[in-house]
């Protein structure tokens, strides 16, 4: 399974309901789709699978996550750092 | 389905009730009085800062602001900073951009109103992160440390990983045959507890408020401790405190002892939540005596703010820093929100000192809904 498409799935598992034409470049935290529990699960799968004791209180989570193709670029940046 | 964010008033109260029992407890009658005590009796603003969405004329989540009064490098200056607490949605509702909405909405509420700044210290591993996604700032962890009796904690991780129903049931059965919980041996023991010693049941609010005037304090960001605030602040009704004095003509050193009796928290634990005293021996003195008298299975305190010696102290007596990694270690940390959006780009400060650094604050439990 690509990365893209985890992070589709535990988003969802998380119980966010992503609209059907989600593009990669659609808001999801700031326009309320992902939130609660949802982005919870999402910074656990983060830590434990891409990125470990990644710090989210030194970054702007609402901005670096807001979407698809942030959280990528995200754990691409990481990934490298690790 | 559409939702509607409505400030608080008072017809909603039966139903922030009930759908507090997702998040205080199970007892309707608790969290009527929880309700009342903190956002109707508080010494310092009503419940209008409560923030509640409502789907279908029903309360499905809530956001609260309570009031809490902060006192900077001078004691005659006072801060209003509300306390941002109680965040819920009803299962049903999650995931749905109910969460943001109310949060930013509790968030425009409290600016309007003037306030530059709020504050939580009890956020939720939950919370945390969605309080961080709604642009409040984690200003530090509390470094808790505990001190677990010799024999619990292998008997605590076995049943911890029983989260069985009969193990519910038996814990049931526990907290019922033993109403004062963790403070059964300090009470049964407390006529041990003598010379300067007392324990006491209620706080000497006043006696209290005097000795932590007449304390040296360095000017770091500190709740204000007057008597008004220590009379209301140990009536809460989800937890339960025991008061160990020492007076050598007058009060000399208290030790606040806090236990959780809600079933949605850890009835097993006790909380040292504040602790002052006019010198190391008084001090030593104190725990001492809660040790040996009430033989805690689980006891716990926060060191972020403590001196030097009394982090040897606490360590001496047996106390260890176990903090968690990753998002849990974050679960108990200071969170501040800047709410003046005028002065969005200043530092954000109180007095002289920074909101955003932790060793900026002089923090007890105490000021904390978790103690």
């Amino acid at each position: 399974m690509s990365l893209r498409n985890a992070l589709v799935r535990v988003i969802e598992d998380g119980g966010a309901q992503l609209p059907a034409d989600l593009d990669d470049h659609m808001s999801l935290i700031q326009s309320g789709i992902l939130d609660s529990t949802a982005l919870f699960e999402l910074t656990l799968w983060v830590e434990d699978h891409v990125a470990p004791g990644t710090d989210l209180t030194t970054f702007d989570l609402a901005e670096e996550w807001d979407t698809i193709a942030k959280l990528l670029a995200f754990v691409e940046r990481h990934a490298q750092r690790a | 389905m559409a939702y509607q964010i409505v400030p608080y008033v008072s017809d909603l109260e039966p139903q922030i009730i009930e759908l507090q029992t997702h998040l205080w407890s199970r007892d309707a009658a608790r969290n009527a009085a929880y309700f009342r005590w903190k956002y109707v009796d508080n010494p310092y603003v009503d419940a209008s800062l409560i923030q509640l969405t409502l789907c279908s004329r029903r309360v499905v989540a809530m956001r609260g602001m309570f009031g809490a009064m902060w006192e900077v490098d001078d004691p005659t200056a006072r801060h209003f900073m509300p306390y941002a607490d109680d965040f819920v949605v009803a299962p049903a509702h999650r995931n749905r951009g109910v969460a943001s909405q109310v949060m930013q909405a509790s968030v425009a509420e409290t600016a309007r109103r003037g306030f530059p700044f709020a504050v939580s210290l009890s956020a939720g591993p939950v919370t945390f992160v969605g309080s961080l996604a709604t642009g409040w700032r984690s200003a530090g962890a509390y470094q808790s440390v505990w001190r677990d009796s010799a024999w619990s904690p292998p008997l605590r991780r076995r049943l911890d990983r029983l989260h069985t129903r009969a193990y519910g049931r038996l814990k049931l059965a526990f907290d019922a045959l033993h109403p004062a919980g963790p403070f059964a041996r300090l009470d049964r023991g407390s006529r041990h507890i003598t010379g300067p010693l007392s324990l006491r049941r209620a706080p000497r609010a006043a006696e209290m408020a005097a000795l932590v005037a007449r304390l040296p304090w360095d000017g770091r960001i500190r709740h204000v401790r007057d008597a008004d605030y220590l009379a209301w602040r140990f009536g809460n009704p989800l937890h339960d405190y025991r008061f160990l004095f020492w007076d050598d003509g007058g009060l000399q050193g208290y030790l606040v002892l806090q236990r959780y009796v809600s079933d949605r928290a850890d009835r097993g634990c006790v909380n040292i939540v504040d602790w002052e005293a006019s010198s190391e021996a008084i001090r030593t003195g104190l725990l001492t005596a809660a040790l040996r008298a009430g033989r805690f299975t689980r006891l716990h305190t926060w060191t972020v703010s403590a001196s030097e010696p009394l982090r040897i102290l606490l360590r001496d007596q047996g106390f260890v820093a176990v903090e968690p990694a990753g998002v849990q270690a974050r679960r108990g940390g200071l969170l501040v929100r800047r709410l003046d959006a005028a002065n969005r780009d200043a530092p954000w400060m109180l007095g002289s000192r920074s909101l955003l650094r932790i060793a900026e604050w002089d923090l007890r439990m105490l000021y904390s809904m978790a103690g």
